[in-house]
């Protein structure tokens, strides 16, 4: 190969990968960080908008979810220098999402997180089947909410160690609270 | 009925598409931004109009600094060494002389023909001791700092005719040499008492 091939072929990389480098999510944040770029905070809304809706719906109701989004959304762009530069985006967001649902429900004592917790080693709070289930969504809405918070993380494709790090668990936890997440959902399926 | 975790994820998943997130949502986060932006760009706007403004106040307490010390040291100056000359050669001469003796090297030192009248009012300030080291036409004298005083013979005569030249001055005589607050001659005399540098 000749050497003004391999210039050519070494810039071809350094252009291809600067490219990827801003069209991925963390590039975009970085950008939005700098600038309150509006395109790219309008990219990263289409691109997590929606999971981090229905993460919410799942923890709580389509009203309040659109609330918390609302809000979160808001602490992302007020709070973006507090965004650190090459974590992941969705992990950061969902960690503010899921912040602000919990105060949420405390401030209106729609839950009890502390006591949902202890409950969180028994699969015999798993709801009756009497309910008429119709989707996933109904089924996981009847869950404890740290069992469908952590599942609904990872079905989301966050890591254990990711999860634990979003919910301030032990990882141990996490995984205990995931495997009753499943059990509860299988044992709903077979009474359905 | 069991699920495995991929039918669990793409029942997620077809779940999630049936809940969007409504769109005032976004609309609204959009317009938040765009007040956000506006608030930092006038707050970064402020903030160089306040730095501006330090480096202003810091260029003008520096100027008035400075001048405080000029003014100090040009007072400090005429208390204790009123002769404004400091250079190699001290020229001094009637105003008439000027023009046949410009040099950027000498410093000169120009009487008007109302000195003689100037010198009633002017006030003594300084006097040095003074050595003749020539006498020809013009005269030449040597400071305690061997700086060279040179006086034109028209001012010379100019002088002895007011009788601000004292007495028989000879060669190598050391006289004291005395000065008004402009550094123009008033008196030389030979000293009664001996002359230190």
């Amino acid at each position: 190969m000749s050497y003004a091939a391999g210039i050519l072929i070494s810039l071809k990389e350094r252009f291809s990968h600067g490219a990827r480098a801003v069209s991925t999510a963390e590039g975009l944040m970085d950008s939005f960080v700098k600038t309150g770029d509006d395109t790219a905070l309008s990219m990263l809304f289409d691109m997590y908008a929606n999971k981090l809706y229905y993460f919410l719906v799942v923890l709580s109701d389509a009203d309040l979810a659109a609330d918390i989004s609302q809000k979160t959304w808001v602490k992302v762009i007020e709070k973006k220098h507090l965004y650190k530069a090459g974590t992941r985006v969705d992990a950061w967001l969902f960690t503010i999402g899921r912040h602000a649902l919990i105060d949420e429900l405390r401030r209106t004592k729609r839950i009890l997180y502390g006591s949902d917790i202890a409950d969180e080693h028994s699969s015999d709070n798993a709801p009756s089947s009497s309910v008429d289930e119709t989707d996933l969504n109904s089924m996981m809405m009847r869950l404890p909410f740290v069992q469908k918070e952590a599942l609904s993380l990872q079905l989301e494709g966050f890591t254990v160690k990711q999860i634990s790090e979003i919910c301030h668990a032990p990882s141990e936890t996490i995984k205990t609270r995931i495997r009753y997440a499943k059990d509860n959902l299988k044992s709903l399926l077979r009474n359905k | 009925m069991a699920m495995s975790d991929d039918e669990l994820k793409s029942s997620y998943e077809q779940d999630q598409r049936k809940h969007r997130v409504p769109g005032h949502i976004k609309h609204s986060t959009m317009a938040h931004n765009r007040r956000v932006n506006k608030l930092e760009a006038s707050k970064g706007l402020g903030s160089v109009f306040t730095q501006q403004w330090v480096s202003f106040t810091a260029a003008a307490f520096s100027l008035v600094v400075l001048y405080g010390v000029y003014q100090l040291s040009a007072q400090y100056s005429q208390g204790l060494t009123t002769a404004p000359i400091n250079v190699a050669v001290e020229y001094h001469t009637l105003e008439n002389e000027i023009a046949s003796r410009n040099s950027y090297a000498k410093q000169f030192n120009a009487y008007t023909t109302d000195y003689a009248r100037a010198t009633e009012l002017s006030e003594r300030v300084l006097t040095k001791p003074v050595t003749l080291i020539a006498n020809e036409g013009e005269w030449q004298f040597v400071d305690c700092q061997q700086h060279t005083i040179i006086l034109s013979a028209a001012l010379v005569s100019a002088l002895s005719m007011q009788e601000s030249i004292r007495g028989d001055i000879a060669l190598g005589a050391q006289v004291a040499m005395s000065m008004n607050e402009k550094g123009k001659i008033l008196l030389i005399e030979p000293s009664s008492k001996p002359l230190m540098c």
